[in-house]
């Protein structure tokens, strides 16, 4: 057998498709042939690779938007998915958004379009200030405000459609930078009506992915942030989390945070990186510390590799 | 090193036949219903084979996933009457996706790797420039999504078909107009350029 045969016969012996006698000179070729039993053995580990590709969960109201634009002829949308939220639980005055906005709206020229959706509304808007462009669609209608400030409620979604990254700032000391195509939907912005103080902010990561920075000289606001996945907490940090096809990839770059997953929660340290995969299970970048109050670390870890 | 992904399954990963609970028949009278101006009927087929779409879209093109799909349905709307029932609902969404895709590719002036456009050198110096952290950071199917989109489009689609959505020789030569043998040519094709992308993770 030629060595150029080799591979491809393998690749017909994944789908069952050589017959006995090929798969016997294969098995004789592998013996005799160092370069071609190597390529082989990635060969095989390529097709495990391939074998757990997960398939992909459909975009939030995306069927939705399908349905109105055909059947309705609207742009509009309506999601009807289960909600999943980032909590920013930050209780700054809205107003200072504005302001932090204001040191912030110089920078980078970046796209990001909003679309508010029908869902309640507590309180009024959150103001917050954008680096760069931002395009808000509301009922079909677009709207664009360039390096200014932007309304969120509960609905709003805000994509960055550009490849730079976009910051928004949600409070005077809480802060969140979208990376180049990610988008992120607010499910719930809940204002106090009389002081304007932020209560609580809950945000799903839709696709891409989000650093968050909070000021840690200022008061701590535990901020939540949701993917399919996981929920992450942290105790006043900067961290990342990227909703990706493999799953959810948290980052810890200051202070530390609480990841929430499948009823664990494990703490992530400054440095430290965690996966969370489509199904639930956790792969650890570095050591874990163990949360004092949820189930131990060595028995996720333990789970994840069995 | 092997990646870490080797050590852990996914149970929850499935393929486009997990996805097709339907039988012809109740195919064919959904698609006489949308044939009929059946808004309800279409908001079924959407809901039933969105995820499987959307699926090959993004693996073809990611940035415009999104469009491709809502494209394919509008075409699968509009041309509802012409469903003969001779096939299967998926087949046929899949064909249209997959014209969708190929279309849009050639409106984007994104230009289009000829078969062996790609060599394989180029490849494995492509591969040497990327971190070796890459790996240690699990981001092998990432990779492999990189990987994909450098492969020509035939091979591209062939392989999404194939290993990632799980359907036959046959099913994919119907939908992209080429005879079985092609397909699996395609596929090794596709598979080697990949493997050669993956090099230093599956190393």
């Amino acid at each position: 057998m030629e060595c150029s045969e080799a591979l491809d016969l393998l690749y017909s012996s994944f789908d069952g498709q050589i017959t006995p006698t090929q798969q016997s000179l294969l098995d004789g070729h592998r013996r005799t042939c160092f370069a071609c039993a190597s390529s082989m053995i990635k060969a095989e580990r390529f097709q495990e690779l391939i074998r757990h590709v997960p398939q992909l969960t459909v975009p939030r109201g995306l069927e939705q938007r399908i349905i109105n634009r055909v059947v309705h002829g609207s742009s509009s949308s309506t999601p009807s998915d289960k909600v999943r939220s980032i909590t920013t639980a930050a209780r700054q005055n809205w107003r200072q958004a504005s302001a932090f906005g204001g040191v912030l709206a110089a920078a980078l020229a970046v796209g990001v379009y909003v679309h508010n959706a029908s869902l309640p509304i507590s309180g009024p808007p959150l103001v917050a200030a954008v680096q760069g462009a931002l395009e808000t669609i509301d009922n079909g209608t677009t709207q664009n405000v360039a390096n200014g400030t932007m309304d969120i409620t509960g609905g709003s979604t805000v994509a960055n459609t550009s490849i730079n990254p976009a910051i928004v700032a949600l409070t005077a000391h809480l802060n969140m930078t979208l990376q180049g195509g990610s988008q992120v939907h607010f499910e719930r912005v809940a204002t106090d009506p009389k002081t304007g103080n932020v209560n609580e902010i809950d945000v799903h990561i839709d696709r891409g992915g989000v650093q968050v920075h909070e000021d840690l000289h200022h008061e701590a606001s535990p901020i939540k942030i949701a993917t399919d996945q996981a929920t992450v907490v942290p105790t006043g940090t900067t961290f990342s989390v990227d909703q990706r096809l493999t799953g959810t990839h948290v980052t810890v770059n200051k202070g530390s945070v609480a990841v929430y997953t499948a009823g664990r929660v494990m703490n992530l340290l400054a440095g430290q990186g965690m996966m969370i995969a489509a199904n639930g299970g956790v792969l650890r970048d570095k050591p874990v510390k163990p949360s004092t109050t949820t189930t131990p670390t060595k028995d996720i870890v333990t789970k994840q590799h069995s | 090193m092997l990646p870490i992904f080797f050590g852990v399954t996914i149970p929850g990963a499935v393929r486009s036949y997990h996805l097709e609970p339907v039988s012809l028949g109740k195919d064919l009278a959904l698609m006489q219903r949308i044939a009929n101006g059946d808004g309800e009927a279409f908001a079924e087929l959407v809901r039933r084979y969105t995820r499987m779409l959307y699926n090959v879209a993004y693996r073809y093109n990611a940035s415009s996933a999104e469009d491709l799909v809502q494209e394919s349905f509008l075409r699968a709307y509009q041309h509802a009457n012409t469903f003969s029932g001779r096939s299967k609902v998926s087949s046929w969404l899949y064909r249209i996706c997959v014209n969708v895709c190929l279309t849009h590719q050639g409106k984007s002036g994104v230009p289009m790797a000829d078969i062996d456009d790609v060599n394989e050198a180029e490849l494995v110096s492509r591969t040497e420039d990327r971190p070796d952290a890459t790996a240690v950071r699990g981001e092998t199917f990432r990779e492999l999504e990189d990987g994909l989109r450098a492969l020509p489009s035939q091979q591209r689609m062939v392989f999404i078909l194939r290993e990632l959505q799980g359907l036959s020789y046959g099913e994919i030569a119907d939908i992209l107009g080429m005879n079985e043998q092609a397909a699996r040519t395609n596929l090794c094709r596709a598979k080697r350029r990949l493997q050669v992308w993956l090099d230093p993770l599956i190393s």
